[in-house]
């Protein structure tokens, strides 16, 4: 089974799901309605082919009535017994019959004798011997012919006067291809006239003499094919003459094509409809939830990214926007909680009173500057300075005078150190100085300025003026391998050199001589 | 069924009939007014002298009868006749002389007016202009069917005839006395109109009509003297021309003396202006004609 993890994935599922339903759908709409098609258009053909058939059948009828017309009329059959019987010129029939059948819907026309004469109409007229003449004393034979006009319908009726038989009346209405082309107009549909099963009178001359196709319901011409449905003319004499409705299979199947290519056009601009709609649902929903799980997997990491806030369009967008807040709160809390650490380090390392590192800090950050010392192959300098009677100055003056004597202290140490020097209270009144790459000398000189700058400067202190002095144990060495050691040694030997200047009457320097050279030997100085 | 052929005549029939009723009917209340009705010969002569009748008699008249056809005419005649009342009092125009016989069965009285002479025609292109009565009875009844066998054209005679009133005398029977003397290749019409029109459409063709009918100018016949005798009134005064007929009107015999004095003072003016007929070539008679 596929697993659809994510929101995107489900969404182009979705789209092809809907694409694939979509195209089915049309699909099975396409082939329902190309049935639909094709059978309707069968079944107008059929309903075409009997109105057609009413046609022609009320064509027929009709001629048939204008035969009986004729033939009952007593005139003319008064004037072709003249004509017949007596022998009498057949011009008075003629112009009788103009006159009084001149009107009638009919294409030719002709009254003949028994053995065919003609005695009114043209004497060379076709259907004379064509027609197949009635021998029914009151029948009116209806019967297609072919004749160099093309197909007539031919019908004649028998003239009687004084109960005899004088001839016939013979009338009929010519399909050429202009009525065929009326027929067509009134059927829409392709009209073949066929003799013989060859089609004999077709709106398309290059037809006339083409066979039907064996099975006899189609026309096949040219690249295309008709489907035909035979007009039934059994009821009258055809000669082999045949009517048949056709259409044109070709254009059905090209209305199908265009169907078929519209169905086409609409399942395409659906799939592009879906496609796009997608993809803006992918822009509007994937896109920001894509970058609110990146934003999440940073908060993850430890890390509040800058997700700037949008105008809200959508419940994407206000969370987008309300985890934004949400980061920007973190990262105030961050912040505090970052000032909190630092300042809490402060303390962790610093002197409360003094701000000055305290001697743990001391322990810390003593390996950096040895391995800094040894990769610098300079040595590391300690001055361990120590006020001299403080005890009398807090006894004297209160412990808050000594308090700020020491804060004050602590600021004349500052501002005599420099920058790379690192400051510490170790306990009481006493003071380091951790410096770096200096000599003895310069370790002097530091030590000896601070020294004098302490004396030179009293303390205030309300109204009393404090003034202080100071002892300083100095010690230069390059430091050992072993840490701990370096450090203890750095001041195990600054505080002999305290040591020995407090022992040599205080507010002195004493730099501390090692016994394994000339390079640092003892030094006393004194306040002069 | 037979197709009728709507022509003038027939539709003026059509028209004529029912008017010819409804106005008898119409007329019970209306004694002032006297109706005619006939044969169209006769409805020549009354509607000549009609203005003449109307002053004298006081009475206003409606005669119908112009240009007739078979059934129409004489008959037509008759029963108008046959529907006199004492309130709408009507007479008859008939072209033929009534047997004794109908004159009694019916209780008519007749009025006798004129003698029409009978025309003998042809097609206007026919060569022959003369024929003798042997001659005129030989083709009639077939016995001569070819104008060549008289001085004519090889050409076979077309006879149309027009046997109307068969059971009356005179008329065509001058020509021949029995519609059987007549030759059976023939072609009948049913009016004067339809034997002039089929005379001349045929130009081989021979009929018979009465002289107040007039042919007009395109009928495209012309009359054959018989006997070398026109059909005028001269000729039938002094007895040289051998085809006519009488026309008269008729009234019942229990008609009103004032009906029957209109009739007789009908009969005085035909005869005392004979020119009013000339046109027509009739012979005015208050004598009934015996055959």
């Amino acid at each position: 089974m596929i697993k659809l993890a994510t929101f995107r994935a489900r969404l182009i599922f979705y789209i092809v799901l809907v694409s694939l339903f979509l195209s089915l759908s049309l699909g099975l709409s396409f082939w329902h309605t190309r049935n639909i098609l094709l059978t309707e258009a069968d079944q107008q053909l059929q309903r075409t082919a009997h109105l057609l058939d009413t046609y022609l059948i009320a064509e027929r009828l009709e001629l048939k009535r204008y035969a009986g017309i004729v033939r009952d009329n007593l005139r003319i059959q008064e004037y072709m017994y003249v004509v017949v019987e007596i022998g009498a010129e057949s011009t008075p029939l003629d112009k009788l019959y103009k006159q009084q059948f001149g009107w009638l819907p009919i294409d030719d026309h002709a009254l003949v004798t028994i053995d065919k004469k003609v005695i009114s109409g043209n004497p060379k007229n076709s259907i004379v011997n064509m027609a197949n003449l009635s021998t029914d004393m009151q029948g009116i034979r209806l019967q297609y012919v072919r004749t160099p006009q093309g197909i007539e319908l031919i019908a004649n009726a028998p003239v009687i006067y004084l109960e005899k038989l004088l001839g016939h009346i013979i009338i009929s209405r010519t399909y050429d291809t202009d009525k065929i082309r009326e027929l067509e107009n009134t059927s829409k549909g392709r009209v073949f006239i066929t003799d013989n099963n060859k089609v004999a009178l077709s709106t398309i001359p290059s037809m006339i003499a083409h066979p039907l196709n064996d099975n006899m319901s189609s026309l096949s011409f040219m690249n295309d094919t008709f489907m035909l449905n035979k007009i039934d003319v059994s009821d009258i004499l055809s000669h082999d003459i045949d009517f048949y409705l056709g259409v044109s299979e070709s254009r059905l199947l090209d209305n199908i094509d265009q169907f078929s290519q519209l169905i086409l056009f609409i399942v395409a601009s659906g799939i592009i409809g879906v496609l796009l709609l997608g993809i803006l649902f992918l822009r509007d929903f994937d896109k920001p939830i894509k970058k609110l799980l990146a934003v999440t997997n940073e908060v993850a990491n430890g890390k509040l990214p800058n997700i700037g806030k949008i105008t809200p369009r959508n419940e994407i967008d206000f969370l987008t926007n309300r985890f934004s807040d949400m980061i920007h709160s973190l990262r105030e809390k961050q912040t505090l909680i970052s000032k909190a650490q630092k300042e809490l380090e402060t303390l962790t390392i610093t002197d409360s009173l003094t701000e000055l590192y305290n001697r743990r800090h001391l322990v810390e950050v003593f390996p950096k500057l040895q391995a800094q010392a040894q990769r610098d192959h300079s040595p590391l300098a300690a001055i361990i300075i120590d006020i001299d009677h403080f005890k009398g100055v807090n006894d004297k003056y209160g412990h808050l005078a000594g308090d700020q004597c020491l804060i004050e202290f602590s600021a004349l140490l500052r501002s005599h150190s420099r920058t790379n020097d690192y400051l510490f209270r170790l306990g009481g009144e006493e003071f380091l100085i951790i410096t770096l790459g200096e000599t003895t000398e310069g370790v002097h000189a530091i030590a000896e300025k601070i020294r004098m700058a302490t004396e030179q400067t009293p303390i205030r202190y309300r109204d009393a003026q404090i003034s202080m002095t100071i002892s300083c144990g100095v010690c230069v060495e390059y430091p050992s391998g072993d840490k701990e050691q370096s450090l203890n040694s750095l001041l195990l030997h600054s505080d002999q050199a305290l040591y020995l200047a407090k022992q040599t009457g205080r507010n002195r320097v004493i730099i501390h001589t090692h016994a394994d050279g000339e390079e640092h030997k003892n030094q006393q100085h004194t306040k002069t | 069924m037979r197709y009728i052929k709507l022509t003038w005549i027939n539709i003026l029939f059509i028209l004529s009939v029912p008017l010819l009723f409804t106005s008898t009917l119409s007329k019970a209340n209306n004694t002032d007014v006297i109706t005619g009705a006939g044969a169209h010969s006769s409805w020549v002569i009354l509607n000549k002298i009609k203005p003449l009748l109307e002053k004298e008699s006081g009475h206003a008249m409606k005669l119908f009868g112009k240009e007739s056809m078979l059934g129409v005419g004489c008959n037509a005649g008759i029963k108008s006749t046959a529907q006199s009342t004492a309130n709408h009092e009507s007479f008859g125009m008939v072209c033929c002389s009534l047997s004794d016989k109908e004159v009694s069965q019916k209780a008519l009285e007749v009025f006798p007016l004129a003698i029409e002479p009978l025309m003998i025609l042809s097609h206007e292109k026919n060569p022959v202009t003369n024929l003798s009565i042997k001659q005129v009875k030989a083709i009639f009844s077939g016995n001569i069917t070819n104008w060549q066998a008289v001085g004519g054209h090889n050409k076979p005679i077309v006879v149309v005839t027009r046997l109307h009133c068969k059971k009356r005398p005179g008329h065509w029977k001058r020509i021949l006395p029995t519609a059987d003397n007549f030759t059976r290749k023939r072609i009948n019409v049913q009016s004067a109109d339809e034997m002039v029109k089929r005379v001349g459409d045929f130009e081989s063709s021979i009929g018979h009509a009465g002289t107040a009918w007039l042919r007009g100018d395109n009928s495209h016949t012309k009359i054959i003297s018989v006997n070398g005798f026109l059909p005028t009134r001269a000729n039938l005064k002094n007895g040289n021309y051998p085809f006519f007929r009488q026309l008269s009107v008729i009234t019942k015999q229990d008609a009103s003396d004032e009906l029957k004095n209109m009739m007789r003072n009908a009969q005085k003016i035909v005869m005392q202006h004979p020119e009013l007929f000339s046109e027509h070539q009739l012979l005015p008679t208050t004598v009934p004609v015996t055959y």
